[in-house]
């Protein structure tokens, strides 16, 4: 088994009478894009930051690097990189200094340093605005500027908590890009965001909590098995008499049915010639049908089956 | 590393332009306004001007001659005409007095009545004006009574002046009252430095910005960190402090006193007590940045106020009845070394003010340094 | 009501640097009214410390030491240097008066000058009361000692004859030029009300007329109009709110005093000055954006023109230059109204219309200065 970077055991964290984080384990391991995801105000933040050793927390252990985290581990605060969420950087000196002075509190060789922040310029794709002050740059740019400030040290654990909030597509696909590059050159990487797809895309493993808790973790693949639908399947169908719905209700693997509207839903908790199945039915009793969808669950459906709730708010 | 965040966070501080250019211009602008105020208070080169008065002879006017002798006297043209006398009726001199064209009125009779509308200092002109001649008269009389021989000594000695009483400097004798308002306002400058300690504890804490928060989780230490940005602050605020006693120096040319050198280390220090009252209001409780600002620029007002920013005597009438809060008022005690340099040659009221500064100075620090030195916070 | 309510939360975020503003004043009415007047204006109600290094010790130098006693604290100091620094630094003696030995003979001589020494504050107006009265003293006892008399008989009658002096008659006003401690509490109001409702209000503007609010507002249901008048009704509310309490505490602090006919004068004098600052802090909050820059632009206007209008450091002293200048400030002629009715006996329209005056063209700065601040936020609205 691959080492364990961050380890949280029973993690409570209180705001007065608002339980924060209620009992929170959480696992990331070397090497993956750990994702935690969850509606505003889940914890995720709050997680991230007893995590860093910002905040005080009233139950658990953390150990991050198999060693607690104090407000001077120094040793482990050097390898990290953190992204905040709101954007942390000084508005009255330009891009290339910012970088270079939240880099300079990481490393000290001023050789070393430049090339560093040359890299992390370019990784961000911010060259034509080096001598850019910060409140001239749009709001993707802005970003980019942030997660360039925490990475530019090339941190072994990096934490991005929701980078891309505010953000047009094409920079939050650049930004993405680059969190993926980052881990291919092997850091390991903590992701907060509420976008599913986001997550989906980009995470390794993903955790999904809300009102503090953790709810599931694993692979986007073990979540999807955790719930009981494998396949949805829609189809067009202009009539349908009863009996066809209830012997296709019958059929191998379907666990459920709806006819509304002229569709056909089907949900089905595995197997792999569901639609054929379905479609099969239908042709032999001469319904005729238009379009037909398949899809796998995504995020949103495991997140709406846990909860009971949509997941975007 | 130290060099890295005080290079950068100093940039950073001097190119917030509105903030510095209110630092920088004010006291500027202050004392270029306290300079026209009262300029021509600042030259001692005041010309007395005649008192006008009036002069009403009533029937009984007996002893009139010899004062209206001495009046003639005063009022001869010249560099020290004291009195510009017109002779009226009392009726007249009721309505002059009245219309504020004269400043009072002798009635000559038995004796020498003065009356006057209001005190004033011509009031007292005029006031003392008559008692000498009364005293003077009552002089004679009881001569000519007694040693009628030694009248004509007495009216010798009388027009002579044999005593000499000379003022002998301590120090720099030309030291003006106003001058004090401009080391009132050296000490505001100085204590303006609240603001750039108050950043510098905004940027120690986790909890208060966003960019202490990345400080937090780097690898950089708190103290050292903080005492960048702290020395950031006592270096722009030192900058400013030089440019505003420059301008004093050397465009308003205002006297300050000549012991340049101990007056810029006294505003180092001054500096310095400025950005730690910042840094140790940053760092109590968790206030609103907003709220914190007012209260350092509350309290720094109150501090000027106390040490005759607004009233130059303010702090002669504080010395006179709570004089410990003199010893510990900073702008008090930042004044007090100016005022000293200037006055007195001896040092050691500079020296005593300039260690009770580096005192306070250091107990806010540590006071910051405790109440900050928290590692982790309850919310962000 | 949400554009009002939200000025008024505004507000109250500032109460913490508000008290404080206030704060100083009533530091400064009370060391006013209870620690003796304001001594510029040549006037002392407290009595002078006088230090005497006494090196004669003779009739004459004993004799001068009583009579300046009668008037002043008088004690003897040590004739050493540091000691009268410290003495004269902690004002623990204003002046200190050195008489050398045969300071007694020399006055009996008939044309060696007779030599003392003082030291005392620079240019202090007590240090030139003393040294006044240490003069009459000297040249009457010599003169009486020139005459015939001897040592003795000379300085009681010179100590008799210094009592003697010209009976002095007020005319008109009873209050004869001192200022009451009414007078002196609406005196410095001029400081405080433009820096308290320029701490409270300009923040307000400041916000509405950001940007991004601005044009949120702009966008919103609620019509320019009635959000004007709200933001109108608020500076309203809260100059005339900060204005009664200001005037119920005058009323506690000088109930003794207070209620004259004047009063009245006094109060419609107040509450145009504050209109005056209500329309300079409208102003401020229009043309500054900067929460930093804010605290140097009331710090510049509110003491720059309290200077400049005589409230901290009289008319009189200033020069006619200066004075010309000041006449263009709303300051000024608050001042010199409040000034006007603290010597009125008579309230007829010939006597309060001097007054009335000063009042009015307040009036015309308030409006001056709202309709400047009108024109701004027409032109912020547009660009």
């Amino acid at each position: 088994m691959e080492q364990s970077i961050i380890e949280i055991k029973n993690l409570v964290k209180r705001y007065k009478d608002l339980l924060a984080l209620d009992h929170l384990n959480m696992e990331v391991r070397k090497g993956e894009v750990f994702g935690l995801l969850g509606p505003n105000g889940s914890g995720k933040t709050t997680a991230i930051n007893c995590i860093l050793g910002l905040l005080s927390y009233d139950k658990g252990e953390i150990r991050v690097f198999g060693k607690p985290m104090e407000a001077d581990s120094y040793e482990s605060k050097r390898e990290i990189g953190v992204v905040m969420q709101n954007v942390a950087v000084f508005n009255e000196l330009t891009v290339i200094e910012n970088i270079d002075y939240f880099c300079g509190l990481y490393v000290r060789d001023k050789k070393e340093r430049k090339r560093l922040v040359e890299e992390a310029v370019q990784f961000v794709e911010l060259e034509e605005f080096r001598k850019f002050y910060p409140p001239k740059l749009s709001g993707g740019l802005l970003r980019r500027l942030n997660i360039a400030c925490g990475i530019a040290h090339k941190p072994k654990l990096i934490f991005l908590d929701e980078p891309t909030v505010a953000v047009d597509p094409q920079s939050r696909n650049k930004i993405l890009e680059g969190i993926l590059e980052l881990n291919r050159q092997g850091a390991t990487v903590v992701y907060t965001s509420h976008y599913m797809e986001e997550v989906e895309r980009i995470c390794s493993r993903i955790l999904i909590m809300d009102k503090g808790r953790p709810l599931a973790t694993g692979t986007k693949e073990e979540l999807k098995q955790m719930i009981k639908m494998g396949e949805k399947i829609t189809v067009d169908v202009s009539d349908l008499k009863r009996e066809e719905l209830q012997a296709i209700r019958n059929m191998q693997h379907v666990f459920q049915v709806d006819y509304t509207d002229g569709k056909l839903y089907v949900q089905c908790s595995g197997g792999s010639h569901n639609l054929v199945n379905v479609l099969g039915y239908l042709s032999e009793r001469e319904v005729s049908f238009g379009r037909v969808y398949s899809e796998l669950p995504t995020l949103n459906d495991v997140f709406l089956e846990i909860t009971g709730k949509q997941l975007r708010d | 590393m130290f060099w890295h965040l005080y290079k950068y966070y100093f940039k950073a501080s001097i190119r917030n332009k509105s903030a510095i250019f209110w630092c920088f211009a004010f006291p500027l602008i202050l004392a270029s306004l306290f300079y026209f105020g009262f300029g021509n208070l600042l030259n001692d080169s005041e010309e007395l001007k005649a008192v006008p008065v009036a002069i009403v002879e009533t029937k009984a006017a007996k002893g009139a001659e010899g004062f209206k002798q001495t009046a003639e006297e005063l009022s001869k043209k010249g560099e020290d005409q004291l009195l510009k006398v017109q002779y009226t009726s009392l009726k007249k001199a009721e309505k002059l007095l009245q219309e504020g064209k004269i400043d009072g009125f002798y009635t000559l009779g038995d004796n020498v009545r003065l009356t006057v509308k209001e005190n004033g200092i011509n009031q007292t002109i005029l006031k003392e004006v008559s008692d000498q001649y009364i005293q003077m008269n009552n002089m004679v009389r009881q001569t000519i009574k007694e040693h009628p021989e030694g009248m004509e000594k007495l009216v010798k000695a009388m027009s002579q002046n044999m005593v000499e009483n000379q003022q002998i400097s301590l120090g720099n004798e030309d030291a003006n009252m106003m001058v004090q308002y401009f080391y009132a306002l050296l000490a505001m400058v100085c204590l303006y430095g609240g603001f750039m300690g108050l950043q510098s504890a905004l940027h120690a804490q986790a909890n208060l910005s966003d960019i202490a928060a990345r400080k937090a989780v780097s690898p950089a230490e708190k103290l050292k960190s903080t005492a960048a940005d702290f020395l950031v602050g006592v270096t722009v605020q030192f900058l400013a402090f030089l440019v505003a006693i420059g301008y004093m120096w050397l465009v308003l040319k205002i006297d300050l006193g000549s012991q340049a050198g101990f007056i810029l280390l006294a505003g180092f220090f001054g500096c310095f007590t400025g950005v730690s009252i910042g840094l140790f209001i940053g760092s109590i409780g968790r206030m609103s940045r907003d709220t914190k600002s007012g209260l350092n620029i509350g309290i720094s007002m109150f501090f000027c106020f106390f040490s005759g920013l607004m009233v130059g005597n303010m702090k002669d009438i504080v010395e006179k009845h709570v004089p410990i809060f003199n010893r510990i008022n900073p702008a008090a005690l930042i004044t007090d070394c100016f005022y000293s340099l200037n006055i007195y040659d001896d040092l050691s009221v500079y020296f005593r003010s300039c260690i009770s500064l580096i005192i306070i100075s250091v107990l806010l620090c540590l006071g910051s340094f405790f109440m900050m030195r928290r590692k982790k916070y309850a919310s962000i | 009501m949400q554009v009002f309510k939200c000025f008024f939360k505004i507000v109250r975020s500032k109460k913490l640097s508000m008290s404080i503003y206030a704060g100083i004043f009533f530091a400064l009415t009370i060391l006013f009214s209870s620690f003796g007047k304001n001594s510029d204006t040549g006037f002392q109600t407290t009595k002078i410390n006088v230090g005497i290094v006494d090196h004669d010790k003779s009739t004459v130098s004993k004799a001068l030491k009583t009579f300046l006693s009668n008037e002043q604290n008088v004690k003897d100091i040590k004739d050493e240097k540091k000691t009268m620094q410290n003495e004269l630094f902690y004002r623990n003696a204003e002046y200190i008066l050195i008489l050398p030995k045969g300071f007694g003979e020399s006055l009996l001589s008939e044309n060696k000058k007779a030599q003392i020494e003082n030291v005392k504050v620079p240019g202090s107006t007590s240090g030139y009361m003393i040294d006044q009265q240490v003069n009459k003293f000297t040249k009457m006892v010599r003169s009486y000692l020139a005459s015939g008399f001897s040592e003795q008989q000379a300085v009681e009658r010179a100590e008799n004859t210094l009592r003697s002096s010209a009976k002095v008659d007020l005319m008109g006003s009873k209050k004869a030029g001192e200022q009451s401690n009414t007078a002196y509490y609406f005196q410095y109001l001029a400081y405080i009300f433009i820096a308290l409702i320029t701490v409270a209000v300009s923040p307000v503007f400041m916000v509405f007329y950001k940007k991004d609010i601005r044009r949120r507002n702009q966008c919103s249901a609620a019509t320019e109009r009635s959000r004007n008048l709200q933001l109108a009704l608020g500076t309203l509310t809260a100059s005339v709110g900060c204005w009664l309490v200001f005037m119920l505490l005058a009323m506690a602090m000088y109930r003794n005093e207070i209620f004259q006919s004047n009063l009245l004068l006094f109060m419609l004098n107040s509450v145009m000055f504050i209109g005056v600052s209500a329309g300079i802090s409208f102003l401020a909050g229009l043309l500054v954006t900067n929460d930093d820059a804010l605290q140097g632009v009331i710090n510049v206007v509110s003491l720059g023109s309290a200077f400049l209008g005589g409230v901290f450091v009289p008319l009189e002293f200033m020069s006619k230059q200066v004075l010309t200048v000041s006449r263009f400030l709303p300051t000024y002629w608050y001042i010199r109204s409040n000034k006007l009715i603290d010597q009125l006996d008579v309230l007829d329209m010939s006597h309060i219309w001097p007054a009335m005056q000063g009042i009015l063209i307040q009036a015309g700065f308030a409006l001056a200065l709202f309709a400047a601040a009108m024109l701004v936020s027409k032109q912020k609205r547009t660009a």
